[in-house]
């Protein structure tokens, strides 16, 4: 069953930023409700630090006195000379900032005036004093060191300091300095701004790491419903793109699985229909699924199954691909009256672990399924390739790609006047002196995409041949896959000013999904290309497609052909054939034409074209009649 | 006429606005009769600027247990001053409650009190001062 949460485990950067975006939102809320104290505590350090000078001075001051009057409490109160006294060396600290200064007396635990130098509003000696922040005399008692503090409720005060006074290590009272409000305005203002500023800085850098995580987790939702098909709720290839490095697949066992003929249902039902079913196919699929397995729509009807190899043998995995080819064939799917049924065709491989990378076992899973498809479709199949095998193919790749490839040209001949009508492009691959002939290349790449890439190699190599020689009619050999593969078509639509030169000869094949290929040969005869059945009656030939196909030509198998003198149903066949392609305007082209005798027999069937040794065998370009006449 | 009620109604907060009215109030709702605490003492007002608190029992100066910030001090009434000089003076006064270097004061003279059959509730004690306190000399003694 597809499990949505795959996103979440694939994707651990989300639950980082999940994890980031609650701790930020604590932070902030933390932050915001402590946001005064913070404030409160950074102003109140920084005063601290500022007024350290007047500090030194109060200090400087005090110490005199104390050391002058060492009962200094009582000889104050005693006297009012030496009270006065002190009251003008305390005024040394008044200034245009200062408004009050004076010393408090503690007794019973409650503060009374002892001095005060107070320009107005002089304190009494023995008048109580009440403070409003009884917790700075607190804590200055405490710590035995000066506080400063801001005044908040009082208007015309700004900052008050707040200095214990110590005799004989017992505390005596306070110095007290009130700031006018408005005071130390520089230092007021650069506290303002650097709390400001700080306080500033810190909610811009969480508005931006929040806009930040915001928008990341705002791509990985994107990028989540981009990687999920809405209309079949699958994953979609953009998810295996942007996850091949991320994606375990050694703990997988992975097949490739395609609809067949799936293109019929869509033309017939309409794509609307189609997606219906295909809906419907993937529910069916789903329910073999374990929550550990991965469906991935890797094409319109193309999905890859990860199995999870946890708790399942290759058997099982076996077992699971067959039931689910079973089942689908076994389910009858409808579409308003009609009631039909559908078959899929898997390619899997088993030892993932072998692999290198994702790409390359998806690249063998398609292999699988290209063996599949041309073993009939419907089945399954796995990527096994021996040793032997494999050595070979790396080695035809090797020398395809090293321009080893080159191409013999067998003329075909009117039978009438032996004149020439054009080439049968040839496949061969140099090796050294030896030459390697197509029965020995082709069954080596034929369920590898190297098969469409010899195609479009040798296509290659003709349309140079055609671009030098301009009097060439060449024939080019392709097969029912090559001609649905859109790269190939697109190289032969490229060169279409030479299609009125190029033969195409479709080999004959299993299984051909006519449709498609039809629509591909009418392209191609739209663009001026004639076509032409290669070696008919050698499988299993079926006249209605070939109707349908509108071919130009029709090339009989040789294998008939030379037995034309010898067999009465060999001889029967070609008459019939003959008869046939004249009524339905198609010219036939006779291979293994051996001597002048077999000649005569197909002229008086009335066949206009062969080929074969009698008139020449193949030779490389530069040997051709023609370059000679 | 709307600039002249907006004064009357701003003025008074503004002035008021020295006191931390919170104290004051809780303080002269502290105040209450040694024989019967249930019953609500009666103030008269002579600082109309002041924000006092509406649940406060205010009468005329006639009916009056207690005289707030008077203009003549020969009353034969318990007083609070508006300042600690007239506390001092004014043995009549039972309390002063003003301002000075910006921060609200408040005390109660405690033999005062008694001798006007009057006391604080406990939330206001810490303002109790005794009456030998207003002497300086006083504070050396103990």
């Amino acid at each position: 069953m597809y499990n949505k949460f795959i996103f979440f485990r694939n994707n651990k950067i989300y639950y980082y930023l999940i994890g980031a975006y609650i701790l930020l939102i604590v932070l902030g809320a933390y932050f915001y409700k402590n946001m005064g104290n913070y404030e409160e505590r950074l102003k109140n350090l920084l005063l601290s630090q500022t007024i350290s000078s007047i500090d030194n001075a109060s200090n400087n001051i005090i110490n005199r006195m104390l050391t002058k009057y060492p009962d200094f409490v009582t000889q104050n109160f005693n006297s009012s000379k030496i009270r006065r006294a002190n009251e003008y060396k305390i005024s040394d600290l008044l200034s245009d900032d200062i408004s009050s200064v004076y010393i408090l007396y503690i007794n019973d635990g409650k503060l009374f005036y002892l001095l005060d130098a107070s320009p107005k509003e002089r304190g009494e000696l023995g008048e109580r004093f009440e403070p409003v922040q009884k917790k700075a005399f607190v804590e200055a008692k405490k710590s035995r060191e000066t506080k400063i503090f801001i005044q908040p409720t009082i208007n015309e005060l700004g900052f008050t300091l707040v200095k214990p006074i110590f005799q004989n290590s017992k505390i005596i009272g306070f110095l007290v300095l009130d700031y006018k409000e408005g005071s130390l305005a520089t230092l007021s203002s650069l506290l303002n701004v650097s709390v400001e500023n700080l306080i500033y800085a810190i909610l811009v850098s969480l508005f931006i790491l929040f806009i930040l995580i915001s928008y990341m987790i705002r791509t990985q939702y994107i990028k989540y419903t981009m990687y999920v098909n809405p209309l079949t709720n699958t994953l979609n290839r953009v998810y295996l793109t942007d996850n091949y490095e991320k994606i375990d697949f050694k703990s997988y066992y992975i097949a490739l699985a395609d609809v067949d003929f799936f293109k019929r249902v869509n033309t017939l039902y309409g794509h609307k229909n189609g997606d219906k079913i295909l809906i419907s196919l993937i529910n069916r699929i789903n329910i073999l699924f374990r929550t550990e397995d991965m469906l991935i729509q890797y094409g319109g009807e193309e999905f890859l199954l990860f199995i999870h190899k946890k708790g399942m043998e290759e058997d099982g995995f076996r077992n699971l691909l067959e039931n689910i080819r079973v089942l689908i064939e076994s389910t009858n799917f409808s579409i308003k009256y009609d009631r039909f049924s559908i078959t899929i065709s898997i390619g899997a491989l088993l030892q993932t672990e072998l692999e290198k990378s994702l790409q390359e076992v998806i690249y063998k899973t398609d292999r699988a399924l290209y063996k599949s498809k041309h073993n009939g479709r419907n089945c399954v199949s796995y990527f096994d390739l021996s040793q032997p095998e494999r050595l070979y193919r790396e080695q035809l790749k090797e020398m395809i790609e090293s321009d080893k490839l080159v191409c013999y040209y067998q003329p075909i001949k009117r039978l009438d006047d032996s004149s020439l009508h054009h080439y049968e492009a040839l496949l061969r691959i140099e090796d050294g002196d030896n030459l390697i002939f197509p029965d020995k290349i082709l069954p080596a790449l034929e369920d590898s995409y190297l098969y469409s890439y010899l195609t479009k190699r040798v296509i290659e190599y003709n349309i140079k041949i055609l671009q030098k020689d301009s009097f060439i009619r060449i024939s080019i050999n392709l097969s029912a896959d090559d001609l649905v593969n859109d790269s190939i078509l697109s190289l032969l639509s490229k060169h279409s000013d030479l299609s009125n030169r190029i033969y195409i000869e479709i080999l004959e094949t299993k299984s051909i999904d006519y449709i498609r290929v039809e629509e591909s040969i009418q392209r191609l005869k739209l663009l001026g290309f004639k076509i032409c059945i290669d070696d008919f009656g050698s499988g299993y030939s079926n006249l209605t497609h070939l109707l349908n196909l509108s071919i130009d030509y029709l090339k009989l198998d040789g294998s008939i052909i030379r037995e034309i003198l010898h067999d009465r149903r060999a001889y029967s066949i070609v008459k019939t054939f003959a008869l046939f392609s004249k009524e339905n305007n198609i010219d036939i082209i006779a291979e293994f034409v051996e001597n002048q005798e077999i000649v005569d027999v197909l002229k008086g069937f009335g066949i206009e074209f062969g080929q074969g040794w009698y008139f020449e065998k193949a030779l490389p370009y530069h040997q051709l009649e023609h370059l000679k006449s | 006429m709307k600039k002249i009620i907006t004064i009357f109604i701003i003025l008074p907060l503004f002035l008021s606005a020295g006191f931390d009215m919170s104290k004051v109030n809780l303080v002269l709702s502290s105040i209450k009769s040694a024989k019967a605490p249930s019953s609500h003492l009666k103030f008269y007002n002579n600082n109309r600027i002041l924000n006092l608190n509406k649940e406060l029992n205010f009468t005329s100066s006639k009916f009056a247990d207690i005289i707030l910030f008077p203009k003549r001090k020969n009353i034969k009434k318990p007083l609070i001053v508006d300042s600690y000089k007239a506390l001092k003076r004014y043995k009549n006064s039972i309390g002063a409650i003003y301002i000075k270097k910006g921060r609200t004061q408040i005390v109660f003279v405690k033999e005062r009190l008694e001798k006007n059959g009057l006391k604080l509730k406990k939330i206001a004690n810490k303002y109790l001062i005794k009456e030998c306190t207003l002497q300086a000399i006083c504070l050396l003694l103990k």
